[in-house]
């Protein structure tokens, strides 16, 4: 706006001035009516308003202020002098009106001005030399004396209404223009990015920053940006000037759209630039794109480190979570680029370019959905070659490059993974201990939380294994057994829901199953001659079922064999000492089966290969009872023996082991906990009030992220933070001191309770992760949250509340 | 909450954004493997949002999103592209495309894209 009224000032000043010069030579004109003089009133009068028009021109385009009145003086003592010779003075007037100009603006268009005059002054004297210091006084007359003073009094008249005016605003924002000017143009050369302004035609504007030429190594201004930022890429360099010029042609909601397609990174020799765009409304008024472009070239190097790290990382993550889809797409790859290989050198004619283009496309699309980086990229390489219209003859060698695009990832995959996760044949895989942690660990360290939590779960995932898969080794072990000692058994098959357990947690119970099979085969099923005496069919049946009760997994074996014989357990229990006969026969069923898993208790006599060492039972059930698990056996005579082994489900799958609600609690007994080291307060616990999150004057915010992204707020009141003060400094503090230890205190205090929060459970491992507190003291202060957004409690201590508050996001 | 029709080639890209669009809560009224069945599906369905790729056989994306701009100027359309096809991304913009994602893609850029594109009318 100031900008316009600028122009406008000046745009009046020079119309009044020329408008008054013409009026005195118009005045002139009728005092004096000779012919020679008229013809040179009229040129003059074209003149000065030619003059003035081309000084607002020259304002417009140059942004350069040339005074018209100081040249218009000049060109009167022109015309003056080859009227009469008395011209000087007006020479005279004119580097006056230079001088006043440079009383009032600035420096530049001052000396435009007065270099103007002087080559008004210089055709003067070369054309009309004898005249100039001729003052022929007898020319002097009347009327020229009139012409002069009305001519003089005008041209006042016009500065002092110009000056009364626009001089005290126009002095004012030039100054203030120009200083500003200087002053941003000379931070804008100093500062560490480069600016520069583009018009509508992508023609970088002189504007440009001198830091610009630095990065570019080249003059920008007058030049496209397409041909600054490409200028070895002539097509990528058109694609960017066909889209600023499509930029500015847009309406103004869809300019975003199109901004976004411009490169964000370049690289330009060795040095990496960043560009960043911004529409920018020029003082003049119309639009500009203003490009801002900073050096990363350092920041990158080191950021690439990490970016690498992280495109390793999620590309690993998704081959855990679709590891035979991986695998799956790897061969498909492989037949694909030796499917091109033998064909290119065949000279196939059916092998067209464009189905090779569809296919490295479609392949390009399916890798990175895995975010296989590497492959991506070589895949792109060729598209790009092939649109070019390059021929396949020429790509046997960018052929193979892809290949080795593939290795560099695979090699990647199995750097984290190990060797056997991309062998097709085998179902599971195994990861080392050391390669689960340190992945995870990376994983913690190098992504962003939102993904890491994400992650994390994945790989937590690989921890768990079917139990199916899990048995079945111990199935065909049973089997083979079973056919060793001649007692052949149906095929045994796992029955049940296909629960997923974790591994590491869970091997011991699962290892010591065997001994459960082993039992069936050796002391349950009949050899198969009894068996038909007994009217059974000649094969065994072993049955293995999984269940899930929602507390427990339950492993259910069964057998169709002869049972337990209680006379027979009695007996040997009497016999080896652990009762004396008449409590072993009084004993009842259940507790007599307890017997069985007591260590070193067997029912045979002789201790074979298979078993009778009396092992067996008794590590099934340590091993169950350690994690909180028992057996259950039951047992018909003739019939068979059921063993169910129960341990208690894991939490949660994945590190989801905490809700914002249970935390909310968690927080507040840690709170609790905290504020008990004051003595004598009594603490009442407030409910979760939902509709109240109101806060006090004192406010802690902390961020929390993990399991749940949050922020937490503690709010205290003006009472308790000096208590807490207290607390954390120590007492007798005087005012000043109190006051200035109390934002630290407070941050201190939160601290303390949100990481006490979890000490008193056992949640190992990365369950949540908490910023840097922020202390905010404020008289008034209102919480603006929606009632779902936000959980909170309210504890009261005597007088004094506190409140947690956590605002999901 | 939008009809979409899903126009692409691959079938586990068409799975993909299927799945990010049905937890958004949009209906996918129609699926497309090409440009030529893009088209006609757009005129039989009249989905609200039209997810395009942009090279596919026999009617590339490009061409669909000109055939059905003519047919409806109002047509919304996202294009599909993968890294490295920003030329071809202006040209459908161009065309009257409404906006753009690059693949890798994930629900929440997805999600961005769409909103804005309902949103302008």
């Amino acid at each position: 706006m100031q900008q316009y009224k600028d122009l406008y000032n000046y745009k009046k000043m020079n119309i009044i001035v020329t408008a008054t010069c013409g009026f005195g030579m118009l005045a002139c004109l009728f005092l004096e009516m000779e012919s020679r003089v008229f013809i040179l009133t009229v040129l003059c009068l074209f003149i000065s308003f030619a003059v003035t028009f081309a000084s607002i021109f020259i304002k417009k385009l140059y942004r350069v202020s040339v005074y018209s009145h100081p040249i218009l003086a000049s060109l009167i003592g022109m015309y003056l002098t080859v009227v009469d010779g008395f011209g000087f003075f007006y020479y005279l007037y004119g580097v006056l009106g230079v001088i006043i100009a440079a009383l009032y603006y600035s420096s530049r268009s001052v000396f435009i001005t007065a270099n103007i005059n002087v080559v008004f002054y210089l055709i003067t004297y070369i054309f009309f030399k004898e005249k100039i210091y001729i003052l022929n006084y007898s020319f002097l007359t009347f009327t020229h004396v009139l012409t002069y003073v009305i001519a003089l009094i005008l041209i006042e008249l016009a500065m002092y209404i110009q000056c009364k005016d626009g001089k005290k605003l126009l002095r004012m924002q030039t100054a203030r223009y120009e200083v500003e000017r200087q002053w941003n143009k000379n931070i804008l050369d100093n500062a560490e990015q480069g600016f520069l302004t583009v018009d509508s035609q992508s023609i970088i504007e002189k504007s440009a920053s001198r830091q610009c030429e630095k990065l570019f190594g080249s003059r920008v201004a007058g030049r496209t940006l397409g041909e600054v930022l490409f200028s070895d890429d002539e097509k990528e360099g058109s694609f960017i000037n066909d889209l600023i010029k499509q930029v500015f042609l847009e309406d103004s909601s869809r300019k975003d759209v199109f901004l976004s397609l411009l490169p964000e990174i370049i690289q330009k020799g060795m040095k990496l630039i960043e560009l960043k765009y911004k529409l920018i409304k020029s003082y003049r008024g119309n639009e500009s794109l203003m490009v801002i472009t900073t050096d990363i070239t350092e920041k990158t190097e080191i950021q690439k480190q990490i970016k690498l790290e992280q495109a390793n990382l999620k590309m690993i993550i998704n081959c855990i979570s679709e590891r035979f889809e991986v695998i799956d797409i790897i061969s498909q790859f492989r037949e694909f680029v030796l499917y091109i290989k033998s064909n290119a050198s065949e000279n196939n004619r059916e092998f067209s370019k464009n189905n090779l283009l569809r296919e490295a496309h479609n392949f390009k699309g399916l890798f990175s959905l895995f975010e296989m980086h590497n492959t991506v990229r070589g895949l792109e390489k060729l598209e790009s070659e092939l649109e070019q219209g390059q021929e396949i003859q020429e790509q046997k060698l960018d052929i193979s490059a892809l290949l080795t695009c593939l290795e560099k990832d695979l090699y990647v995959i199995r750097e984290y993974l190990g060797e056997g996760f991309l062998d097709e044949g085998d179902m599971e895989f195994k990861i080392s201990k050391w390669r689960f942690n340190s992945l995870k660990e990376q994983v913690r360290r190098v992504l962003i939380p939102e993904e890491s939590h994400k992650a994390i779960s994945i790989i937590e995932s690989l921890k768990y294994r079917s139990i199916k898969q899990l048995l079945s080794p111990y199935i065909q072990y049973t089997t083979k057994l079973a056919q060793r000692i001649n007692k052949p058994i149906k095929e045994i098959e796992i029955t049940g829901a296909d629960i997923y357990i974790d591994y590491e947690k869970h091997k011991l119970i699962i290892m010591s199953l065997v001994h459960i099979f082993r039992n069936c085969v050796d002391h349950g099923i009949e050899d198969e001659d009894e068996r038909l005496e007994l009217n059974k069919p000649p094969e065994g049946e072993i049955k293995c079922n999984i269940a899930d009760d929602g507390k427990n997994i339950h492993i259910i074996i069964e057998d169709d064999g002869k049972g337990i014989d209680f006379e027979l357990l009695r007996q040997l229990i009497a016999q080896r000492g652990l009762l004396d006969e008449i409590e072993a026969k009084s004993i009842d069923d259940e507790r007599l089966l307890e017997y069985i898993f007591n260590d070193g208790f067997t029912t045979r006599d002789c201790v074979t290969d298979i078993s009778g060492r009396g092992v067996g039972l008794s590590s099934v059930r340590e091993r169950v009872g350690q994690l909180g698990g028992r057996i259950i056996v039951a047992t018909e005579s003739g019939r068979g023996t059921r063993f169910d082994v129960q341990f208690p489900k894991a939490k949660e799958f994945g590190c989801s082991v905490i809700s914002p609600e249970s935390y909310i609690t968690e927080l507040s007994k840690s709170a609790m906990s905290f504020f008990s080291k004051l003595s004598n307060y009594s603490i009442i616990e407030g409910k979760i009030d939902i509709e109240d999150a109101s806060l006090y004057q004192f406010i802690v915010m902390n961020r929390v992220s993990g399991c749940f992204n949050a922020v937490v707020l503690f709010s205290f009141n003006h009472i308790l933070a000096d208590k807490i003060v207290e607390i954390i400094m120590g007492q007798d503090l005087n005012v000043k001191e109190l006051n200035r230890c109390r934002n630290d205190a407070m941050a201190e205090a939160c601290n303390i309770i949100l990481g006490n929060c979890f000490n008193r459970d056992n949640h190992s491992g990365y369950v949540i992760d908490i910023g840097t507190p922020v202390v905010i003291e404020s008289i008034r202060v209102k919480s603006a949250f929606r009632p779902n957004d936000y959980l909170s409690k309210n504890i009261v201590i005597e007088n004094d509340s506190f409140k947690i508050i956590i605002k999901l996001s | 909450m939008a009809n979409v029709l899903i126009v692409d080639d691959s079938t586990i890209m068409r799975e993909k954004i299927k799945n990010h669009l049905l937890t958004l809560g949009h209906t996918v009224v129609a699926e497309a493997a090409n440009g030529m069945d893009a088209y006609s599906k757009y005129i039989v369905f009249k989905p609200d949002l039209v997810t395009m790729d942009i090279s596919m056989p026999l009617m590339s994306g490009i061409e669909a999103v000109e055939k059905i701009i003519e047919k409806d100027a109002k047509a919304k359309i996202i294009m599909v592209s993968a890294m490295g096809q920003k030329a071809t991304v202006l040209e459908a913009l161009k065309k009257g495309a409404r906006h753009y994602v690059i693949k890798p893609f994930d629900k929440v850029q997805l999600m961005a894209v769409i909103q804005k594109v309902l949103g302008d009318k």
